[in-house]
């Protein structure tokens, strides 16, 4: 669990799609069929450019994927996340 | 938002503004060439303007290429009016017209709107110093300063602002999944 920014520090909400989806040995694909989202929607979200996310999608990703909205998202600053190798 | 292939209110919308924009550029084609045959003809002009009772044909010249320049500068903006109207037009056929581009056309046709009511006073003042001048019984320009106007150039800057709160929506919308 990254620490979290000192107040004042501008922190920033990420996306850990990408682990998630490399944990559960599935593609983005697959996610995008069985939540019934749009491939490029998800790509999207995965990136890190959607402005929001709905309830209902998030409701959707947990389901596949089995987690915690926690798991998919964490708030944090730049230097916390390392993209995954 | 539906649209249909052949929706008659797009249509209705399209071939209108296409008709008057064809018109107001016409009748500023026709302003404008006006102008040279009144500077090549000026004897005959000033010939017409004593036979009519007027003393000063140099300064009646003088304020019809005014009225022509104005006139032809209204129509001239009202052809963009229209234009503008059309693109609007064009955008909702395209289901996409909460754009700020339309934000900015709306806002643009408020202030065109305007200023046909602030032209409404130097063209009847020219009007009526013209009549000064030469005067003829049936001189009459049916162009005065409207309430009306005034209230449309409101209602579109008003428009522009839902334009614009509509293109922020939008964009929030986009970036949702």
């Amino acid at each position: 669990m990254p620490p979290t920014p000192e107040p004042g520090h501008g922190g920033f909400i990420v996306v850990k799609l990408d682990d998630l989806l490399h944990e559960r040995r599935m593609t983005l694909t697959e996610l995008a069929e069985r939540v019934g989202l749009t491939l490029a929607n998800l790509s999207i979200l995965k990136t890190g450019k959607a402005k929001a996310i709905r309830f209902s999608t998030l409701e959707a990703i947990c389901r596949e994927l089995r987690c915690q909205p926690g798991d998919l998202l964490a708030y944090g600053d730049a230097a916390s996340f390392k993209p995954r190798t | 938002m539906t649209n249909r292939p052949s929706d008659p209110l797009l249509a209705a919308g399209k071939i209108l503004s296409g008709i008057l924009m064809g018109l107001t550029g016409l009748v500023t084609i026709i302003l404008i060439g006006v102008i040279p045959i009144l500077l090549l003809n000026q004897a005959d002009f000033a010939k017409a303007v004593v036979e009519h009772g007027g003393d000063n044909a140099s300064a009646a010249m003088a304020a019809s290429i005014g009225l022509l320049l104005l006139a032809a500068a209204v129509t001239a903006t009202a052809f963009i009016f229209f234009r503008l109207l059309k693109d609007i037009v064009n955008s909702v056929g395209e289901n996409d017209p909460f754009t700020l581009d339309n934000a900015k056309r709306l806002s643009t046709m408020g202030w065109i709107a305007l200023a046909f009511q602030v032209a409404s006073f130097p063209i009847a003042g020219l009007v009526a110093y013209l009549g000064t001048l030469v005067p003829l019984e049936n001189l009459t320009v049916d162009y005065d300063f409207s309430l009306t106007g005034v209230l449309l150039a409101i209602v579109l800057f008003i428009l522009a602002r839902v334009f614009r709160y509509g293109a922020e929506l939008r964009e929030d919308v986009e970036g949702t999944v």
